[in-house]
């Protein structure tokens, strides 16, 4: 069958400081079809939507729509050409109706006598809104009086007026993972309304860490990993399966040098901390785990999975609904991180440059940021000890800086790690919580802080670990915490010799 | 990211040391002026008037300088500053020299009040304070009964400290006023809790993270800067020997231009608390020296404005953070 081509992408790169995000992505998109789009948190789904929707730009490649060259500045522009997205995170205004959600920054056909005429307005929508069968959600309802299911509707209704209005000629609709609040029934409307929009001649591309969806709705599945596009298949029930999925997903296993797999110790009996049955309302419940002194556990999951928020209740940073943190025999309560490291918790965050360092100091007060106590000298903060400190660690772990008092909102993502590493190190902390400990770091001084978190197991320290990819989060651990819609499903045991593989744990993540 | 990022926090260095250069070089310039205008301006009796009408700014802007460290604001200082002075001069009669003790305590009260308001009720800085600005002068008016009132001279004794000077030219007010300035910036460099004001006015979320009492160090900062209003108005009823109890309501905005004229970036997380001695010396000096050329003093509120205006817009931070006052 011929079929038309609506978009088609050539040697897309995305170039981020520090990491490659997409290597040299070739794409085409036909009139008529769902693309279904998986791969791995950072796999570079997203960094892909954004080009395509406007949000970035591509540090080389072509992008063609309807055989022209396609290179929108924002996505307003995209949706003028015909390509749309309904974005995870809602971006409708709550305080907007559901007509001038629909209708923003289009205002103008509605326009009277200088002022929009509200009635066409509504009239318009609950148009819109009729042809996406959702005529129960009344046009001028302000949005923050739907619940989150009406809103995701509402939110699809939008992208879908406004590419469909527009465009004459196909367009292409981004959803990414568009059904994570939707109960079954709307997820087969959705399903529905996909459908419908497919045969008048438009392509969707559908992403969602839901595999069972993606194999239901796609006519064609496109797998990332690292950045680079590894599997394209057509989505016949023969060839196509969740193991060969998962497979494609996680492609290589983890060298077991990388990871210094010969410094993996036993850890020793002492618990550290306990948890039990330690629940946050909406993310994670029950969760019961001991760490034990020296040992490294991965918590693995994807997005949503309740392993962050898990991570923050532990640090003091959210409060949990119930359970019990139980450190060294005794149950504390955290409620702030600097409650929690008093007991010896400490973390590192994710977001570096947002929670992990003060960017208008210097790396040698960075460093004591933690722990003013050893730095102090007749009970004052003494700035020649502290310099010492610092650079004391910046020996030790190999920060390239010119001085100590170079300001650390300069540095490099590795060498700033390497500063936080430095604090956390300083503050003598027993547990540490590490968020993403290589994100943004490049692979050279990812090796270095793999060596430094070595370091600080053998020191009899214990750490938690949120891997930035499951081959770390594996490669690192002691033991493996695998959850699941804030649960944990399983538990693996990760000797250096006997690694559990990465399929088996994505079994348990999805 | 990286190279837009090192650029700007060039730049807003620069900034910070151009704003202090600019304090300076005015000092300077502007001494000269009033100088060359009248001579009267650097004999030995303007030179203790000055350094005497310095103090309570000092006090004000060095303790304001702890609350805009943190990104925040106080409104409330002149009026605390006017409260304690009126108080002063009525408990002397009562009950003597412990007096300045209870003065003292108000002003350690009325900052943690602020801080409370702020830091766990949660309301913005700008409008909590501006809150207690309202009630402290009703307090205030009440005090002295509405009027200006010289006081008795039978408590002349323990305010006449407030007349003695070294060499006839450094009055003991001022020896005072550096003396806690020294303090004021030994807990801001060189305590943790210090620190953490800093850090907090930075990178808030950052500082919560790394296991610092965020909360503690907002409290200390609306402390120190009631308590340095309360030695304002300790100072001021001392050296004007009587209550009035609108004494301090033009020097709240004179406090917040000198600590930014000193350098303290009103984002916070930026500045330094003795430098608000070079900003306070400047409004001083311009205040001494339009007094002594005789311009009105209708002009002179004038005049402060603009100053405060350039002085924030030098000082501002067009950086990421994208607002003024939280």
């Amino acid at each position: 069958m011929e079929r038309k081509l609506l978009m088609s992408m050539k040697n897309i790169v995305k170039q981020y400081p520090g990491t490659l995000a997409l290597n040299d992505i070739s794409m085409d998109i036909y009139a008529g079809e769902v693309l279904g789009l998986i791969g791995e948190n950072g796999a570079g789904k997203s960094t892909l939507m954004k080009i395509m929707i406007g949000a970035e730009t591509a540090t080389s490649g072509e992008l063609r729509m309807h055989g022209k060259n396609y290179a929108p500045k924002n996505p307003i522009e995209a949706n003028a050409l015909g390509v749309g997205m309904v974005f995870q995170e809602q971006s409708l205004i709550l305080n907007l109706s559901v007509a001038q959600n629909i209708f923003i920054g289009r205002e103008k056909r509605f326009i009277r006598h200088g002022f929009v005429d509200r009635k066409a307005m509504n009239e318009a929508a609950a148009k819109v809104l009729a042809e996406m069968e959702i005529p129960q959600i009344k046009a001028s309802t302000r949005v923050n009086r739907l619940d989150f299911a009406s809103r995701q509707m509402v939110e699809i209704a939008k992208v879908f007026d406004a590419v469909n209005g527009e465009a004459k000629e196909g367009s292409v609709i981004l959803l990414d993972e568009p059904t994570s609040v939707l109960n079954a029934e709307e997820i087969r409307q959705l399903f529905k309304h996909v459908r419908r929009l497919c045969a008048a001649g438009n392509a969707v591309i559908f992403v969602s860490h839901k595999l069972d969806e993606v194999m239901e709705i796609a006519d064609r599945i496109c797998v990332f990993k690292d950045g680079c596009l590894v599997r394209e298949m057509e989505n016949r029930a023969e060839e196509v399966n969740e193991a060969v999925l998962y497979e494609a997903m996680v492609g290589r296993t983890a060298s077991n040098e990388y990871y210094q797999l010969g410094r993996q110790r036993m850890p020793e009996e002492t618990v550290v901390l306990e948890l039990k049955n330690l629940s946050k309302r909406g993310f994670f419940a029950d969760v019961s785990l001991q760490l034990h002194r020296g040992e490294i556990i991965g918590i693995c999951g994807v997005i949503g999975s309740g392993k962050e928020e898990l991570c923050a209740v532990i640090s003091g940073d959210e409060d949990p609904t119930s359970g019990e943190i139980v450190i060294g025999g005794k149950v504390c309560k955290l409620p702030s991180p600097h409650s929690a490291l008093r007991q010896g918790i400490l973390s590192v965050p994710r977001e570096r440059r947002a929670g992990g360092i003060i960017s208008d100091f210097s790396a040698y007060e960075n460093i004591y940021m933690s722990n003013y106590d050893k730095v102090k000298k007749n009970g004052v903060i003494s700035p020649k000890l502290a310099r010492e400190q610092a650079e004391e660690y910046r020996k030790e772990l190999d920060i390239k800086l010119p001085n100590v008092d170079q300001k650390v909102g300069n540095l490099s993502g590795g060498n700033a790690q390497k500063v936080v590493f430095a604090r956390v190190l300083a503050s003598d902390a027993e547990v540490l919580l590490l968020d993403h400990p290589t994100r943004g770091v490049d692979v050279g001084a990812k090796a270095e802080i793999y060596s430094i978190i070595r370091d600080i197991a053998n020191q009899g320290k214990s750490l938690i670990v949120l891997g930035d990819t499951l081959e770390e989060s594996i490669g690192l651990s002691n033991r493996v915490v695998v959850m699941k819609d804030g649960e944990v499903t399983r538990i693996f045991d990760a000797p250096p010799e006997k690694k559990p593989e990465q399929v088996d744990i994505v079994k348990y993540m999805m | 990211m990286q190279k837009e990022n090192s650029m700007w926090s060039k730049l807003a260095f620069n900034r910070e040391t151009m704003i202090k250069l600019f304090s300076l070089v005015s000092v300077i310039v502007i001494s000269c002026v009033f100088c060359v205008m009248s001579p009267a301006f650097l004999s030995r009796r303007n030179l203790l008037n000055i350094l005497k009408d310095l103090s309570p700014v000092l006090m004000l802007a060095c303790g304001e300088a702890f609350v805009l460290m943190l990104g925040s604001i106080d409104l409330s200082t002149g009026c605390i500053a006017s409260c304690a002075a009126v108080m002063l001069t009525v408990l002397l009669g009562k009950i003597g020299p412990a007096a300045y003790l209870v003065v003292l305590g108000y002003g350690v009260f009325a900052g943690l009040f602020n801080g409370v308001a702020h830091t766990y009720l949660q309301i913005p800085s700008f409008i909590a304070t501006l809150s207690t600005q309202a009630i402290w002068q009703s307090c205030a008016y009440l005090l002295s009964g509405g009027q200006p009132l010289a006081m008795l001279p039978d408590i002349w004794p323990y305010v006449n400290w407030g007349k003695a000077s070294f060499f006839e030219c450094v009055p003991l007010l001022f020896v005072v006023a550096f003396l806690v300035l020294l303090a004021y910036t030994v807990i801001s460099k060189y305590t943790g809790i210090g620190k953490t004001v800093f850090a907090v006015g930075s990178n808030e979320r950052a500082t919560w993270l790394m296991g610092q009492n965020v909360r503690l160090a907002k409290m200390l900062a609306f402390l120190m800067s009631g308590l340095g209003a309360a030695i304002a108005g300790i100072f001021f009823a001392v050296k004007l020997k009587s209550r009035i109890p609108t004494v301090g309501v033009q020097y709240n905005m004179l406090g917040i231009a000198a600590a930014v004229l000193g350098g303290v970036q009103m984002t916070g997380g930026r500045g330094s608390v003795f430098m608000t001695l070079l900003g306070a010396l400047l409004i001083t000096i311009i205040q001494n020296g339009m007094n002594v050329i005789g311009v009105d003093g209708l002009w002179q509120q004038i005049i402060f404005g603009a100053l405060m205006l350039a002085a924030i817009f030098m000082n501002s931070d067009k950086d990421h953070k994208g607002l003024v006052v939280k």
